[in-house]
């Protein structure tokens, strides 16, 4: 804390001529820190009192220091000094120097003033952007799992969040240097996953982790789900460290053991099919976007195989669309237009709802060994996928038959596939 | 379990309950606090607490021999069985004599020791020191301390008993520095309150903030006092506010009781600001009190309903519900679970100044910090009235002087005006007189430092006030100078020294490993601001002990993660 006193002067003759003097003194033995501001009276003539603010190392100071000392006396002005007799000090309260040299004063000051520094967003702004990056996560790459570990145990301690908190958490562990796609593509995996749940506040977005749970799952045995240090990780006996194709490290635990205090969770996979809407119910569930308006944006189509501009705003047939606002700098959305309302959602969302709305069939493949093919194109929506994951604990692998891309979700079993299939309307195949 | 134990384990959990990791702790034990250990955690009566404190400590530390009473604390030197240190009840006396003496002075080296004895009721020995404390013979305490600062720092917690300079008050300097207020500046403060604040109803109910300022301008006259509240050392200085504010609270309700003692105490409220939807309201934001033993506290709304108070961040309950940031006189909420605490009180003020989130910069603004302090990040001044109010006016004074400026245009709602990322410009505040109504706006923003250091960026482990290994900070300098010199250093070893511009990230990739390192900003030669950084291994980030359960809802189910809700949250936690 700064302990600023003054000394307090009589003056006479020049007043200005005065300050520049005291001024240059101190610019030139570089005192600007202990003397930031000289105060005047602005007489217009005869005599006048001028207070130099001192910035003290003890505030119980009494003497100036040598500096100041012979500062006063190369100034000429060490016997001009008025002194606070009643507390026996060379120094007076920069409140009692404000009265005596009067309501309206004069002064100068001898510190670098601080560069203000421009608001890097509104403080009430959206989030927007949040799912930009999401269509580029194939799931092709070798997943630094560790980073995705250090991500984890980093959200583990926050507890909770915003989303430029977490993106930014992303950015520094260089997950986007490893990971394809953008922060989203990284947050998609944790909720699938059970671990992180990411939830929209008015138009922000949040994120909480999940609390520690043993899962059971039907068919992939047990693994731990939620929270997690890596000390506690180390308490931990008979588990196993195995991959997530892609997340943070599966914990792996025999079905039988119990672990004190952690509660259990008996197939959530199964229970969250069962509470899962048919998709027609799911659609409604998809939040409208208020904000699209046709003058107000740029659209760009999906054709199928990308974005391509559409020139005709006023026949806009229904689909998944690019929007890009015309005004600001806003990262494009992307959004599906029914023919009445603009939805709102995750990429493979709503690349899903327009593949559906087209009429188009879509199937799936369920093997013997319990694995679940679906194609790539045809990703399920995000909250069916969740039922999917949690089967195994684990993120779908990529594999191609031919040209197409697919989708492998271990340890789902006929039961639950048929069930998902069943609300999503899909053909579930045997093969 | 003997006396001397249970006040021992009683004193520590005391001092270091309810204090987030990073914290600094003070020994500060004077009457007060006695009496508050004894009544909360020994079942003693308040009367009783001091005296039986002090005969625990004559019992266990004290002994005859050779036809004197003398010190004997060599079996102090361990843990008990929790791994608690044994010591920390007799420097807790020692703190206790310091805190006798008189606060006006500096301690002089053999007046503190005659009052030790004194109260331990043993003989002066050599250097004044009792008989069997001697210095370098192994008997006397710096070991305690050593030992206490140890447990301290091994438990996430910053110690702060140091070594003096050289000189008579190289080891005792220990002692003393803990006794924050002494029991005459408690006599002195009691009586400034009463002849300044005791003429309206709103000065006797002051939050932190307000105290701290009205506290800062008047200047006391007092050195040890004026030392510690205008102390460099931010961690400090706040302790110092603490205590004081202590004293007010219980001089306030004793001037409310026409003189009747201090039965329970008052938490204060701040405010935070949420905005959905683009409307904006503010919340009630409790703050816990300090050293507050952990029980279930309900609160009654001004409808007659009950709330949980929930901890939620460092020192404070989670916001209770949205109320009017500006109210024609304070506003008292009842609290129930604990006879130690009464009420929480929303203050009457005229401003409320927001600071970001600590923890997320893209968090919501809030009054979370007591005792703001800095120039190094920008901030929400919220004003009652429109723009044509006097403090708007002076506002625009500030701006216009480039004392002060923020982002946009002041946003008007209804009652009050918001100015979003205000920023101290200059130190040149004495410039202006304020017009006695923004008086107290004026004070709380001029600047308190001449030159703050901050850390920005880089992976902060939550909870922890560290950061983590191979993510570490850039500091910022935030100065009325151009250049300042850095020097970072892990104990005395200096690892760096450099030249930085103030406002420019200065990247401390020498800070890489997990340790303890010391920054010095210098200018001219002096130590103008100085911090600690503390990096931690992966291993050392403990998980969020608070349930921050987000739900998304599918219809009328809710799920989060694996878990589904049906009717009732299930409550798990790690």
């Amino acid at each position: 804390m700064s302990h600023v006193k003054y000394l307090l002067f009589w003056g006479s003759g020049n007043r200005h001529k005065m300050r520049e003097l005291i001024r240059n003194y101190v610019r030139n033995m570089r005192l600007g820190m202990e003397v930031p501001i000289v105060k005047f009276e602005p007489v217009s003539a005869g005599p006048y009192y001028f207070g130099i603010a001192v910035n003290l190392d003890d505030p119980m100071q009494t003497e100036p220091n040598a500096r100041l000392t012979a500062m006063l006396q190369d100034l000429g002005i060490k016997n001009k000094m008025v002194r606070n007799d009643s507390e026996h000090s060379a120094f007076h309260e920069a409140n009692k120097i404000s009265t005596l040299v009067t309501e309206k004063f004069e002064y100068a000051s001898f510190l670098e003033p601080i560069r203000f520094e421009k608001a890097e967003c509104n403080i009430d702004i959206n989030d927007d952007d949040i799912f930009g990056g999401d269509f580029i996560d194939d799931y092709e790459y070798t997943a630094e799992e560790q980073l995705m570990d250090h991500l984890l145990w980093w959200c583990s301690a926050k507890g909770e969040g915003s989303w430029g908190l977490f993106k930014d958490a992303v950015k520094l562990l260089r997950l986007t240097e490893t990971t394809q796609g953008g922060a989203w593509a990284v947050m998609r995996r944790f909720v699938l996953l059970g671990d992180i749940e990411a939830v929209t506040a008015g138009r922000k977005f949040e994120w909480g982790v999940t609390p520690t749970a043993l899962v059971k799952s039907a068919l992939a045995g047990a693994y731990i789900s939620g929270k997690m240090t890596p000390a506690w990780r180390k308490k931990l006996t008979g588990v196993s460290l195995t991959s997530s194709n892609g997340g943070p490290t599966r914990v792996s635990v025999n079905p039988s053991v119990l672990i004190e205090g952690l509660p259990i969770l008996i197939d959530p996979a199964g229970k969250l099919a069962s509470v899962l809407p048919y998709y027609s119910e799911w659609e409604v569930l998809l939040p409208v976007d208020p904000d699209i308006a046709v003058h107000k944006y740029s659209f760009k189509i999906y054709d199928g195989q990308g974005f391509v501009r559409l020139n005709d705003i006023e026949t806009m047939p229904p689909g998944l669309y690019e929007a890009t606002r015309n005004e600001g700098q806003f990262a494009p959305k992307v959004v599906f237009y029914d023919g009445l309302r603009w939805l709102s959602g995750a990429y493979y969302d709503l690349r899903w709802l327009m593949i559906r709305s087209n009429g188009q069939m879509m199937n799936a493949i369920i093997n013997k060994a319990d694995e679940l093919f679906i194609p790539e194109m045809s990703r399920w929506p995000m909250i069916y996928e969740r039922s999917l994951v949690l089967a195994s604990g684990k993120l779908p692998r990529k594999e191609k038959f031919g040209d197409m891309d697919v989708l492998v979700y271990e340890s789902v079993g006929r039961e639950l596939a048929q069930k998902l299939a069943d609300k999503l309307g899909i053909d579930l195949q045997e093969g | 379990m003997l006396d001397y134990e249970k006040w021992n384990a009683a004193i520590i959990d005391f001092f270091t309950h309810d204090i987030r990791k990073g914290k600094s702790v003070y020994l500060t034990v004077n009457h007060k606090t006695l009496q508050d250990i004894g009544k909360s955690y020994l079942d003693l009566d308040c009367e009783l607490a001091v005296s039986k404190f002090i005969n625990a400590v004559k019992e266990k530390c004290t002994k005859y021999e050779n036809a004197q009473q003398h010190v004997c604390i060599a079996s102090l030197r361990t843990s008990d069985e929790k791994g608690k240190p044994l010591g920390v009840a007799f420097l807790s006396a020692m703190v206790l004599a310091a805190y006798q003496m008189s606060g006006k002075d500096d301690i002089d080296n053999t007046n503190y020791f005659k009052r030790l004895c004194e109260l331990l009721d043993v003989v002066q020995g050599s250097q004044g020191r009792p008989v069997g404390m001697e210095l370098y013979h192994n008997t006397d305490e710096v070991s305690l301390w050593l030992t206490w600062n140890a447990w301290l720092e091994s438990n996430g917690l910053a110690s702060t008993a140091r070594q003096g300079k050289e000189g008579p008050l190289k080891f005792l300097n220990y002692t003393i520095e803990q006794s924050l207020l002494r029991f005459d500046d408690v006599e002195f403060l009691q009586k400034v309150f009463s002849s300044h604040l005791n003429f309206h109803e709103a000065l006797r109910s002051l939050d932190e903030t307000q105290l701290r300022d009205w506290m800062l301008r008047q200047h006391f006259n007092r050195r040890h006092l004026r030392a510690g509240l205008e102390s460099l050392d931010a961690d400090r200085a706040s302790a110092f506010f603490d205590e004081a504010y202590e004293v007010y609270s219980i001089w306030s309700q004793s001037e409310e009781n026409d003189g009747e003692a201090f039965t329970s105490r008052r938490l204060n409220a701040g405010i935070q600001r949420r905005s959905f939807k683009g409307i904006v309201s503010y919340w009630l934001l409790p703050r816990r009190p300090i050293r507050w033993k952990t029980v279930q506290l309900r609160v009654r709304n001004s409808e007659g309903e009950y709330k949980t108070l929930e901890p939620y961040r460092d020192g404070l309950f989670e916001p209770l519900w949205p109320i009017e940031p500006f109210v024609d006189t304070s506003q008292s909420f009842l609290v129930e679970g604990d006879d130690a605490i009464r009420d929480i009180i929303f203050p009457k003020r005229d401003f409320w100044i927001l600071t970001p989130d600590p923890d997320d910069k893209y968090g919501l603004y809030a009054t979370w910090e007591k005792y703001p302090t800095g120039n190094e990040k920008k901030y929400l001044i919220l004003l009652k009235g429109n723009t044509d109010s006097k403090l708007s006016t002076q506002m625009r004074v500030f701006k216009e002087w480039k004392l002060l400026d923020w982002d946009g245009d002041p946003q008007v709602k209804d009652g009050w005006v918001e100015y979003h990322g205000c920023m101290v410009l200059s130190s040149a505040w004495d410039c202006i007189n304020p017009m006695p109504e923004a008086e107290e706006l004026f004070h709380s923003l001029k600047p308190k430092e001449n030159v703050t250091a901050s850390l920005s960026g880089g992976l902060k482990a939550p909870q922890q006030a560290a950061w983590l290994e191979d993510y570490p900070p850039s500091l910022i300098v935030h100065g009325f100078e151009k250049e300042f010199e850095v020097i970072v250093r892990v104990g005395n070893n200096e690892l760096i020294k450099e030249k930085v511009y103030a406002q420019n990230p200065f990247i401390l990739s020498v800070c890489k490993d997990s340790g303890m390192y010391n920054i010095e900003v210098i200018w001219n030669k002096k130590i103008v601001a100085n911090r600690s950084l503390k990096v931690i291994s992966w291993d050392e980030i403990s998980a969020n002990s608070i349930d921050c359960l987000k739900w998304v809802e599918i219809g009328k189910k809710k799920i989060c993660g694996p878990l589904i809700k049906y009717e009732e949250v299930p409550h798990v936690s790690c």
